[in-house]
């Protein structure tokens, strides 16, 4: 800011300080950009217009209270900096507690001992399968999901129950009991 | 980057909004200042609905001072000052003999008038920079109501006497000061 800029905000802050409301117009338009380049040289662009916005009317809030043999600029950007941190600090919390929450959310999944002995269950069955006749496989594959072949219902079902008994044979002669 | 029209107004207004809201609140503040500092010379020597009256009034004009800011606020703070002395001498000499301040009150308006002269001096020195009716009425108003409570169980004599001590105190500070410039 060019240092005939700095003494038109000194001025223009110190009308308003006095509650000279003409005074306001200008200061918004000397702040705004002033702010928003301030708040982009340390945050992302989306995080960075939030912040200025925040900044801008805290300066507006406190005007009042400006003490008029300070610098108008450095009390301004020292509140500006001020509402940066806060963001910075309100983020790194928020990070904080998102990553705590993921470590003590329960995932709703089969525990690593379930999925181990699925994973068995379904390679003894695969084992089985294969150990059968092919036919006798593929209708029980075909009744495991929910396929019905282009057969008669009732000639189905024995097919079904004739390939579970020889899958229950087998299971029992592979593992003693089913 | 430029921001949408609507959105800059809306942000002007939104900062327009925390402006005032920050001078009513500072008004507020001070107001409460303002009657906490009166207190003792209600509470003291003149507890009455006129004094009551007063010392609300007094809260009020120092409050109202500071949200229109500008001449007002410079007149009221100057006018609080100055009001504070009359306000707080009965207080004081009660404090320091409670039979004298009943005797003084009925005697006369001297303790009025005492106060009234250093207001005047208070009064004519803070003015000096600033002229014109928002200063002078602001003050007037916030001199009358802070001295009122002091001056209010002497009668109206004792307001003759407050109101020719701010006279002869004002008067040769404000002489002088015209000759000077």
């Amino acid at each position: 800011m060019a240092s005939g800029e700095r003494g038109a905000l000194q001025e223009e802050l110190t009308a308003l300080a006095r509650g000279d409301r003409a005074a306001f117009d200008p200061v918004f338009r000397r702040l705004w950009p002033l702010l928003r380049g301030f708040a982009g040289r340390f945050l992302p662009l989306e995080e960075a217009d939030d912040v200025a916005q925040e900044a801008l009317l805290r300066v507006f809030a406190r005007s009042s209270e400006f003490d008029v043999r300070r610098d108008a600029l450095s009390w301004v950007l020292s509140i500006a900096a001020w509402q940066i941190r806060t963001h910075r600090a309100r983020i790194r919390r928020r990070r904080e507690d998102s990553s705590d929450a993921a470590a003590e959310r329960p995932d709703g999944g089969p525990s690593p001992e379930a999925t181990v002995l699925a994973r068995s269950l379904n390679a003894a069955l695969d084992r089985a399968l294969a150990q059968l006749p092919a036919a006798d496989a593929a209708t029980l594959i075909a009744y495991a999901r929910g396929e019905r072949p282009d057969l008669p219902g009732p000639t189905f079902r024995k097919r079904v129950e004739r390939a579970l008994a020889r899958l229950r044979a087998r299971w029992r002669i592979d593992h003693g009991s089913l | 980057m430029a921001v949408s029209e609507p959105i800059q107004t809306g942000l002007k207004l939104a900062a327009r909004r925390a402006y005032e809201r920050g001078r009513f609140q500072g008004a507020l503040w001070r107001g409460a200042a303002a009657a906490i500092l009166a207190i003792p010379g209600f509470a003291v020597c003149n507890q009455t609905p006129w004094a009551g009256v007063c010392l609300a009034g007094f809260a009020i004009v120092v409050a109202a001072g500071r949200l229109r800011g500008l001449g007002y606020e410079e007149g009221t703070r100057a006018g609080a000052l100055a009001g504070i002395l009359p306000s707080l001498l009965p207080a004081a000499v009660r404090a320091f003999d409670p039979d004298l301040c009943v005797l003084l009150s009925s005697r006369g308006p001297w303790l009025c008038a005492a106060g009234g002269v250093a207001a005047g001096v208070i009064l004519a020195r803070r003015g000096r920079a600033a002229h014109g009716l928002p200063f002078w009425s602001g003050a007037l108003a916030a001199l009358g109501f802070a001295a009122a409570l002091g001056c209010i169980p002497a009668g109206a004599l004792g307001f003759a006497g407050l109101a020719a001590g701010v006279l002869v105190g004002g008067a040769p500070v404000l002489v002088s000061q015209r000759a000077a410039t």
